[in-house]
């Protein structure tokens, strides 16, 4: 009589405290799940990242000693090849990237020419402060590069000795953003993430569904709905997407997304299989509620987004803006259509909940 | 014997998801689920909330581009030839002024000052130049200083600090007004020390029955409702005051005593916890001038606002060294000096698990 007793108070004392968690029959391992993302996906995607910084890094040393054509164009090629690579960590906005300020430093855009070329002629700045938005990171690095032909910009680098100080200093604001982060991963925060294995706020799974979920939202309105009118009654802001001079915002919005599809599906990053996955959690979980489509509806959406960037991919997301591009319309509403899957149906079989907000103030 | 073994499983069941534990009360009979005393009366609250609600419309109206006069915000903080939508609250003999701690009545005085400046400029505002500024996605505009601050957050914040929240934790739930008369009751109010506890609980800006019911919530009210999904303090709120003034009823002081130290301590968390999420806010929006101001200016409020508690937790010196990591200029404050100060919030609170999430 007396264990009954007891594991019935127990399992009212469990039961009462649950959000929704009626009637669960399958599970998951959670731990395995975490354990395999860290090692398998975060992990080497951190590193991957870290090299083809270190890549820039050095591609910039080598045009700071030696002004040449040949030079500018490797930095050119090491600077969207860093960039690709930043996209398969966009998820991981969490945890050291968040406390290293990872996405602030790096990630802003437009950038801001008119800022930049006053910090250029003053030789005097502080990067970090607010002040400075849009004038370090990506998207400063690409004005430098990219905002004019090849001659041009080789010729202002080689007479104004600002302007190569200029990118050394952003090279070495992004180095001291990177590196801390990557450092934190490598010693004590992949365990503290394997062994956050709950689903209350702060937990690992927590934390993967809400970043996983920002960085689709960023997608869909910082990247598209921003230049394509959508915030402001169809005024097109064409100069606003993320690659206005390189013009090469389609390959970084595939890229991110192509780095979201398979996390969501446990694409290893180490060697291409895949494993055990939020996707097959989705599911397991979902056969409790009787909803095991949504995994599939995720992946559906996943996929005819890649395509319809893919039929795009000819002209530049600047000219589709422009032109209004039927498939470009297509693919914002897939974005707009995988967000209620994820943001909402997602967390709800996971037991988790979005913490964050759109935030726009009161 | 199902029913008798019934009972203390609900008991435990419930008591199982409360963050911290709560004696009982010594009554055999258990407080109310609201706030439904009577007679109970803090219309004076209510009246001073509807005039806060009032002055930071005018305040915020600046927004819009309309110059805003520090004169005719000041005639509304005093009730003197004040302009008021609600008429009813010219004939009032209440008002703001006189219930703000007094050595903090200039400061807001000031802020009222620098929202005429900053609203009477007819430019776009950016670092260095006041005026308005809108959001990079079109949706929100607000007028800033040349150094940034959204003074009508400044203003609005401050007055939920220096008035609303000194107010109830520090002068009615003060020793001073609990120390009073508990057997002399009054057919409207109560006796005082009911009246002053109701008088607390107005200054919440909650229906009784909240947090079932949130139509009406204002200011704190609101604020712990935003705050509630992380922190559980709607209803950690709602049971301290009722169970207050239950114990009151039954004249039970030390129980009282019990619940007038939960009041400070979860309206406290309740403002640590928006300032975090203010500054979570900021740096989500960090590259956006409006936005991200615009939460700076209200974190920095709430964390001004901390001092107004007599029983708070953070030392006045950990205030004083947040706010100093706002320097005085928000464009010059970098995404470290925002982490500098959510970590020190976090770590006086033991909110660290917590402070991302907010």
């Amino acid at each position: 009589m007396k264990l009954p007793t007891v594991l019935f108070v127990l399992s009212i004392l469990v039961f009462s405290c649950k959000k929704a968690k009626i009637n669960q029959t399958a599970s998951y391992d959670r731990g395995a799940w975490l354990t395999y993302t860290a090692d398998e996906i975060i992990v080497p995607q951190f590193q991957r990242f870290g090299e083809s910084i270190n890549e820039l890094a050095s591609a910039i040393d080598s045009f700071s000693v030696s002004t040449t054509q040949q030079n500018l164009s490797e930095v050119k090629v090491a600077l969207t090849q860093a960039r690709i690579s930043f996209q398969s960590i966009r998820s991981f906005g969490f945890g050291p990237a968040e406390s290293h300020d990872l996405f602030n430093s790096l990630e802003i855009f437009p950038a801001n020419p008119s800022l930049i070329e006053s910090y250029i002629t003053l030789g005097s700045y502080n990067l970090e402060s607010a002040a400075s938005i849009g004038t370090r990171g990506f998207a400063a690095m690409e004005y430098l590069l990219f905002h004019d032909q090849d001659s041009t910009v080789l010729y202002e680098f080689k007479t104004e000795s600002n302007r190569i100080q200029y990118l050394n200093e952003l090279i070495t604001n992004a180095v001291s953003h990177v590196v801390p982060v990557i450092d934190d991963w490598n010693s004590t925060y992949r365990n503290t993430f394997v062994n956050a294995k709950g689903t209350d706020v702060g937990s690992s799974l927590s934390l993967l569904v809400n970043h996983f979920n920002m960085s689709l939202e960023l997608a869909k309105n910082a990247k598209l709905a921003i230049p394509m009118g959508k915030r402001s009654l169809g005024t097109l802001f064409p100069e606003k997407v993320e690659s206005p001079y390189e013009e090469n915002s389609l390959k970084y919005l595939k890229s991110q997304t192509q780095g979201m599809y398979d996390l969501f599906n446990g694409v290893s990053a180490l060697t291409g299989n895949t494993g055990t996955s939020l996707s097959q959690y989705v599911t397991t979980l979902g056969e409790n509620f009787g909803n095991t489509q949504t995994s599939r509806f995720i992946n559906q959406y996943f996929e005819e987004i890649l395509t319809g960037i893919s039929k795009i991919e000819p002209t530049s997301l600047k000219q589709a803006v422009v032109s209004q591009d039927l498939d470009l319309e297509e693919v914002y509403s897939d974005y707009q259509s995988v967000v209620i899957y994820t943001k909402t149906e997602m967390p709800s079989i996971l037991g988790v909940s979005i913490t964050y907000q759109d935030n726009d103030g009161d | 014997m199902k029913t008798r073994f019934f009972a203390p499983l609900l008991v435990l069941a419930l008591w199982s998801c409360k963050k911290e534990e709560k004696d009982t009360a010594p009554t055999q009979s258990t407080p109310p689920s609201t706030y439904n005393f009577s007679p109970a009366n803090y219309s004076g609250q209510v009246t001073r909330l509807e005039m806060l609600h009032e002055l930071s419309a005018y305040a915020k109206s600046s927004y819009s581009g309309s110059a805003v006069s520090r004169t005719a915000l000041e005639a509304m903080f005093k009730n003197e030839n004040a302009t008021w939508t609600n008429t009813e609250l010219a004939n009032s003999t209440k008002n703001l002024e006189s219930k703000a701690f007094s050595l903090d009545v200039d400061v807001i005085k000031n802020w009222m000052d620098s929202l005429e400046v900053a609203s009477a400029s007819n430019v776009t505002g950016g670092p260095g130049v006041a005026g308005l500024v809108t959001s990079n996605s079109g949706s929100k505009t607000y007028c800033l200083s040349a150094n940034g601050f959204d003074y009508p957050q400044l203003i609005e914040k401050g007055i939920m600090g220096a008035v609303l929240y000194y107010q109830a934790t520090t002068v009615y739930l003060g020793d001073e007004k609990m120390n009073v008369d508990n057997s002399i009751s009054d057919s409207v109010s109560g006796t005082p020390m009911q009246h002053h506890w109701d008088e607390a609980f107005g200054y919440f800006g909650a229906p009784i029955d909240f947090p079932n019911n949130k139509d009406g919530i204002v200011f704190w009210g609101k604020y712990s409702n935003s705050v509630d999904g992380i922190l559980n303090t709607n209803t950690d709120m709602m049971e301290s005051f009722i169970s207050g003034r239950y114990a009151i009823n039954n004249n039970d002081l030390p129980t009282r005593d019990q619940a007038r130290t939960w009041v400070k301590n979860i309206w406290e968390e309740i403002a640590v916890g928006v300032a975090i999420h203010y500054l979570n806010s900021s740096k989500t929006n960090f590259s956006d001038h409006a936005l991200r101001n615009h939460s700076l200016s209200e974190a920095y409020a709430f964390i001004w606002s901390l001092k107004f508690n007599e029983d708070k937790v953070i030392s006045q010196a950990d205030i004083d060294l947040i706010l100093s990591y706002f320097g005085g200029n928000l464009y010059n404050m970098s995404s470290s000096d925002i982490n500098m100060a959510k970590a020190k919030l976090a770590e006086v609170y033991n909110f660290q698990s917590l402070a991302d999430l907010l």
